[in-house]
């Protein structure tokens, strides 16, 4: 993330090398008696390295199935990942062992939950639990200090070491939640809608740990979130989210100044028209809501909702077309059916 | 409009006890601490604060599902402590409620059809006996919160709505007594941005026909600026500051008003990045032990000596427009100096 907003505008995430997480062509699939659902379809997700990317998208869309799935860790044994690669900093998520992957989780990739206080085991106190770690990395030597270190960096204080979950107000527990997936010194962070449970002006304190903690390490940091404020705060590139695929991406400043997908205009214009004082004006900028992964559209996902829908919409479904340095995946920006 | 004051809330106060016990000392939780609002008819009153501030404690308050420990609630002008058992019936079909979450206050195993008429049927909006009417009327009530079409809506069970399918049902519910006011808790923080709009958009157009006036709690302002006429900004049971909701959000005389809305992000790279921020030391303190003097200075950025003893008076800055913090005058003359939207509420001043 940069402070000026034109440094990292024109920069192409596929140009650049390497980047620390690629995924292609990702299918995640949840087996149910008698058939098979898949929340994820993504064709391409990078992730460059040092930036803040967002993947944006309403509940349903598909955003934290996609974070398990990088993590290859899934909430229910029902999901897994069908097919596909995820390359983390050069291995491949979907093919590695069990034993290596658990050794990737942490050490390449830290995670931070939205529910906090789920995701800390009651009855061990923080600075057990956050050593645990540690331990299990292999990193014996001077762990307590690494710790302290850590708490130190998310702005605690070394008695939150020897509290326990309850102790802690949600704000503080969601500093420890940051510690915990910065333990082990990943280059990769995802976080999955780290404020959404928190109050504004701690949500506030969280994005600016965030931001200073992305520039101090250089992290990656790729942002799972609904509030498109807070991806407009805080993220390089945008990806956003509609029944498991990506519709659009690009550079935050072109994705909000100029979105190409009907899908992403529909949500800004929905997002800004609620900002307009006192004028009792609410613009409805999208019907409907988000279809169930029983009942998938066919052709483009979002035509029943969509105010531009065309024949062929219904029945095939878009690829990526560039439009203004952004990438989106509407027949509106194909040169045969834009007429209209 | 002819603006009548329809529920007027004066000093009112709840004190939860905690922590009793045989040894223990009890102690109390100041949930709601001397507060004073009023709703007139057909306007939005917002009552806006972070979680632990009281709002949600207020409004359960005016519904009566918590007793006051002290203050007075007037409704059309009587105190809630002087009704006879016609004045609440009267009360029950005036005042409603929409909840937060649709999903546990609907009955799962009741129809949409009897969640309705039970409504209308214990509240004595329509006689037991007359189940045609109430039948007429939960599909015209269908109708209006865009519904269609009634009659599978009617047969369907909540779960097999949607999150905002199941919030139109709730409003519906709270529109089938005929009220003139309706407490909202948070009644869109659970849907999705495009759910969202379009609720909002109901509550909006059904205010703009029936003259339903609406005490919206809330705690994401972005909404609020759309939404509501006069904005209270709660904190720790207290009312910092109240307005006109263009008045407290341009002026934003009392600090915490000024912190809570340069933390909310604003959907756009070059306005968020380069508005100027105020990120609050620490969190909201607890009612069990509220900070002495002004309960903000803590955490407050302009605080001096004696906000850490005395209690600011709550002043009114402008016409309607008042605030409780010992800068408040200062703060609003500095801000009407320097800024040019100030202009309509000095004329609004000359006028008087």
């Amino acid at each position: 993330m940069s402070s000026t907003p034109h440094t990292q505008t024109e920069m192409n995430p596929q140009a650049r090398p390497e980047p620390i997480l690629d995924i292609q062509n990702l299918i995640t699939e949840i087996r149910v008696p008698g058939r098979s659902l898949r929340p994820v379809e993504i064709e391409r997700l990078v992730v460059p390295r040092g930036q803040v990317v967002g993947i944006v998208g309403e509940s349903g869309s598909g955003k934290s199935m996609t974070a398990y799935s990088i993590l290859n860790l899934f909430p229910t044994a029902a999901a897994r990942i069908h097919s596909g690669s995820i390359l983390l900093d050069g291995v491949d998520m979907v093919t590695a062992r069990e034993n290596e992957r658990v050794r990737i989780r942490g050490d390449k990739v830290g995670m931070v939950f939205q529910d906090y206080a789920m995701s800390f085991n009651p009855v061990i106190s923080i600075g057990k639990q956050l050593m645990e770690q540690l331990l299990t990395h292999g990193r014996h030597e001077n762990a307590k200090a690494k710790v302290l270190s850590v708490l130190n960096e998310v702005g605690l204080s070394a008695e939150v070491f020897s509290r326990y979950p309850h102790e802690l107000s949600g704000g503080m527990l969601q500093r420890v939640g940051i510690a915990s997936a910065l333990v082990c010194d990943p280059p990769l962070i995802v976080a999955d809608e780290p404020t959404t449970a928190l109050d504004v002006t701690v949500q506030a304190q969280i994005l600016e740990l965030l931001k200073r903690i992305q520039q101090e390490r250089n992290l990656s940091i790729l942002l799972i979130t609904h509030d498109l404020g807070i991806v407009a705060e805080i993220c390089d590139l945008v990806y956003v989210m509609y029944v498991g695929q990506i519709v659009e991406h690009g550079t935050v400043h072109k994705i909000f100044k100029s979105p190409a997908h009907p899908y992403t205009q529909g949500l800004l214009q929905g997002a800004s028209s609620v900002q307009s004082v006192g004028t009792h004006e609410i613009r409805v900028a999208i019907q409907g809501s988000i279809p169930g992964l029983t009942e998938i559209p066919s052709g483009c996902r979002f035509h029943d909702r969509c105010p531009y829908t065309m024949d062929i919409c219904r029945t095939q479904e878009p690829g990526f077309y560039e439009v203004n340095g952004l990438q989106a995946a509407c027949w509106l920006h194909d040169p045969e059916h834009s007429h209209g | 409009m002819a603006e009548t004051t329809l529920l007027e809330i004066q000093n009112l106060a709840k004190y939860f006890e905690v922590g009793r016990s045989l040894f223990k000392k009890k102690r109390h939780l100041y949930a709601v601490d001397g507060i004073s609002v009023y709703v007139r008819t057909g306007e939005t009153l917002a009552l806006v604060g972070e979680s632990g501030c009281g709002k949600s404690t207020t409004g359960r308050l005016i519904l009566n599902l918590e007793q006051p420990t002290g203050g007075h609630i007037f409704y059309r002008g009587k105190d809630l402590a002087d009704y006879t058992a016609k004045d609440w019936k009267r009360y029950r079909q005036g005042v409603q409620v929409v909840f937060q979450d649709s999903h546990s206050s609907l009955n799962p195993r009741k129809t949409i059809r009897h969640i309705l008429t039970a409504a209308m049927f214990s509240s004595g909006t329509i006689p037991r006996k007359d189940s045609q009417a109430a039948e007429e009327r939960a599909r015209a009530l269908m109708a209006e919160v865009g519904l269609k079409p009634a009659e599978t809506f009617l047969a369907k069970y909540p779960n097999e709505l949607s999150g905002g399918q199941r919030q139109r049902i709730g409003i519906a519910r709270a529109l089938s007594t005929n009220p003139d006011l309706i407490v909202a808790d948070e009644p869109v923080s659970s849907l999705d941005v495009s759910v969202k709009a379009q609720v909002l958009n109901l509550l909006d157009t059904l205010q703009k026909e029936k003259g339903v006036a609406y005490l919206f709690i809330s705690h994401e302002l972005s909404i609020v600026r759309s939404i509501a006429d006069r904005v209270a900004v709660m904190y720790l049971g207290k009312i910092v500051e109240s307005g006109p909701v263009a008045d407290v959000f341009d002026a934003k005389v009392h600090p915490y008003t000024e912190a809570l809305i340069s933390a909310t992000p604003i959907p756009d790279p070059d306005t968020t990045r380069n508005k100027k921020r105020i990120v609050l030391p620490g969190g909201v303190p607890s009612p069990m032990d509220p900070p002495k003097g002004c309960p903000f200075h803590p955490r407050c950025f302009r605080a001096e000596a004696k906000c850490a003893t005395e209690v600011p008076p709550t002043v009114e800055v402008a016409p309607g427009h008042h605030a409780a913090c010992h800068f408040a005058e200062e703060r609003f003359a500095a801000f009407s100096g320097s800024s040019e939207s100030i202009r309509t509420v000095k004329s609004r001043l000359c006028s008087q």
